[in-house]
């Protein structure tokens, strides 16, 4: 009879893993991005990249900004260990946060407004981290647009008065 | 000349009679004290050291210049953002100059219930006058005060509430507006300009991009410190060593507990990182038909004290002043995302902004986490929360008796106040954690002053209780809140008690 059951577990242990290895296999796939882009990219990976982007449009939309590549130059400076919690949120978002408001596919695979649903879902969390991360991504996509001299422009805001910049 | 660690090719060691941790308003203003009094001092500042030129007015590149992590440090819950300097200069490079006294009943009350001894009102107010003087503080004229300020000033005017101008150390201000990102025109009179140069001219060392991370200690005496110089990458390039007969630890609030805890400092009534402070704020947006442009000119000029009791327990703890941001700041303070958030963003020039700000007694703990960094635990107790509340309710109320069309109350969900009626519906529980945006710039009390050591980690000396010649000279010292900015009172405190280090190496 033991030995029986120890034959399940292992076989219920095998399926899992076959399981989740096929649903990670499908769902970390199907990851578009130029050679160009890949090229550019010193922290993000090509699917975190992508990732990035379709978060940071719909944060900033209707406007347009470069946020995957911001966010890869602004996550060089970080500590490791706030690297490592950004890189999991955007993991998060791309995988459970569909989930948790019932949409199956990956946020990436998501329609603008489902993409709009989750934010919402993250924005108004009751778990203070989850909002918390959601905060951090908004500030990030924020920056990436609102850096620009011609989000400046729109907005009716003067900008610096000085000439120099490091840019 | 400031020395820079990240030229340092190889691992040092050096001596001085004392070493001071960091440069901000404490720090520097002790380096110039003590150097002064001929105490061979070595000032060190984990940060760079920025001059004027680097100033570049845009929100993306200073932040992570001026600000400790990037300008992104929190909470452990996420739920307040803490700002904090981390250059030569400290906080003063990029705060807003205000320069508010420690209030009289704040001094009384450390006397009466904290056990603090020679810092009466009496005492220190000569102190104050020669840091005012030195730091060319005065009131800000009222034909410089700009259009968000005038919002508040007739928002206070129409209901009769206290307020009144406040005073900034500036001097050949531009009013360019650009103050939280470091001043390019060179018109702070801060740590870095005043107090900096003067140590150096009096023979003291400062060394910036030097990270301590040890007070060397054997239990009953400092000794010096270690630490490492951080290249351009912040990478630790090469170990320092300053062996010296007493250390000035001027960190913050929470660099300093930090340093404490990572140190092992004696601590037999666990009070070190105990106490902290936040002074947290939290601001309302009000949409006026005139054009504000609150980016311009001199942030900060007026204050509303309508609602400021320093009693203990009041229900009445929050001081309101003016706040706006820049594009990259008020996107992140706004609610939101995508249209929503950008038809408020298009109204941005005809928004001004209030910000109330907590007398808190509240009290969190910073310690040490696994890689090293400062964990600051903090939450709002009931009563702090619903005083804060009435801050957020009090701003809604002094933007539409200024004029304003509608009240955003950045919370999250956000509330759109279209009448002053509507103020009464603003929950308590809008500032509960993560109900609405929260910044923290002045933590304070984490290696409290007062001489019993079984309630303060220093003496009233500065001294540490256990610790013979460790003297904290920061905003940790404070044993409560003050209610207002802390720069001008730890510059005070700081040139008052830099005396009892001269004495202890011999130089008094």
């Amino acid at each position: 009879m033991r030995a029986d059951r120890r034959r399940f577990l292992g076989w219920l242990s095998g399926a899992s893993a076959a399981l989740f290895a096929g649903i990670a296999l499908v769902r970390g796939s199907g990851y578009v991005v130029s050679e160009a882009a890949r090229a550019r990219l010193e922290v993000l990976a090509p699917w975190q990249f992508v990732v990035v982007e379709a978060i940071g449009q719909r944060i900033v939309a209707p406007e347009r900004a470069d946020v995957g590549f911001f966010v890869d130059g602004f996550a060089r400076g970080l500590a490791d260990q706030d690297r490592d919690e950004l890189l999991g949120l955007i993991g998060f978002v791309e995988q459970l946060a569909p989930l948790a408001v019932g949409l199956g596919p990956r946020f990436t695979q998501l329609l603008p407004d489902e993409q709009d649903r989750v934010l919402a879902w993250l924005e108004q969390n009751p778990v203070g981290l989850v909002r918390g991360g959601f905060a951090a991504l908004k500030a990030l996509a924020m920056m990436a647009y609102y850096r620009q001299d011609e989000a400046f422009e729109r907005l009716g805001y003067g900008g610096p008065v000085v000439r120099w910049s490091v840019r | 000349m400031i020395e820079r660690g990240r030229l340092l090719g190889r691992a040092q060691t050096w001596q001085a009679d004392v070493v001071v941790v960091g440069t901000g308003a404490g720090g520097a203003m002790a380096a110039s004290e003590l150097s002064r009094r001929g105490v061979r001092v070595i000032a060190l500042e984990e940060g760079p050291s920025l001059v004027p030129d680097d100033m570049t007015q845009r929100e993306d590149e200073m932040m992570p210049k001026l600000y400790q992590d990037r300008g992104g440090r929190s909470t452990a819950d996420l739920a307040i953002r803490v700002l904090g300097g981390r250059n030569v200069g400290g906080s003063t490079v990029h705060n807003i100059n205000l320069c508010k006294r420690i209030p009289d009943a704040i001094l009384e009350l450390w006397e009466r219930d904290h056990a603090v001894s020679g810092l009466s009102a009496d005492e220190l107010g000569p102190v104050f006058e020669s840091v005012e003087r030195d730091l060319s503080v005065s009131e800000i004229e009222p034909a410089r005060r700009n259009a968000n300020n005038r919002v508040l000033e007739r928002g206070v005017t129409a209901l009769g509430w206290r307020g009144g101008p406040l005073k900034h150390n500036r001097l050949g201000c531009q009013g360019s507006g650009f103050c939280e990102l470091g001043c390019p025109y060179d018109a702070k009179q801060n740590a870095a300009k005043v107090l900096i140069p003067d140590a150096l001219d009096h023979g003291a060392r400062v060394v910036s991009d030097v990270r301590v991370t040890r007070i060397v200690h054997d239990g009953r005496r400092a000794r010096g410190i270690s630490g490492v110089a951080l290249g351009a990458d912040g990478r630790p390039i090469a170990d320092v060593r300053v062996d010296a007969s007493a250390v000035v630890l001027a960190g913050s609030a929470i660099g300093s507990a930090v340093l404490g805890v990572a140190s092992a400092l004696p601590d037999p009534f666990r009070n070190l990182g105990r106490g902290l402070h936040l002074h947290p704020g939290v601001a309302v947006a009000g949409l006026f038909d005139e054009r504000i442009e609150g980016w311009r000119g001199i942030p900060q000029s007026y204050e509303c004290t309508e609602l400021l009791d320093l009693t203990p327990g009041s229900a009445h703890r929050v001081w309101i002043t003016t706040a706006f941001a820049h594009p990259i700041g008020a996107a992140i303070m706004l609610p939101g995302f995508g249209a929503a958030h950008r038809a408020w963003m298009l109204r941005y020039p005809n928004i001004a902004v209030l910000t109330a700000m907590l007398h808190d007694e509240s009290e969190g703990q910073v310690s040490v986490a696994r890689d090293g960094r400062p964990r600051i635990e903090y939450v709002l107790s009931l009563s702090d929360s619903t005083a804060l509340a009435r801050g957020v309710r009090a701003c809604a109320r002094l933007l539409f008796a200024a004029g304003a069309r509608r009240v955003l109350v950045p919370s999250t969900p956000a509330l759109e106040l279209s009448q002053r009626e509507d103020i009464e519906s603003i929950p308590d529980a809008v500032t509960r954690p993560h109900g609405m945006a929260m910044a923290a710039v002045h933590p304070m009390s984490t290696l409290r002053l007062g001489d019993d050591p079984r309630r303060a980690v220093v003496k009233s000396t500065g001294e540490h209780h256990q610790l013979s010649g460790l003297f904290v000279l920061d905003g940790s010292l404070y044993p409560t809140s003050i209610g207002g900015p802390p720069q001008i009172g730890i510059y005070t405190l700081s040139r008052h008690l830099s005396r009892f280090v001269a004495e202890r190496v011999g130089r008094g």
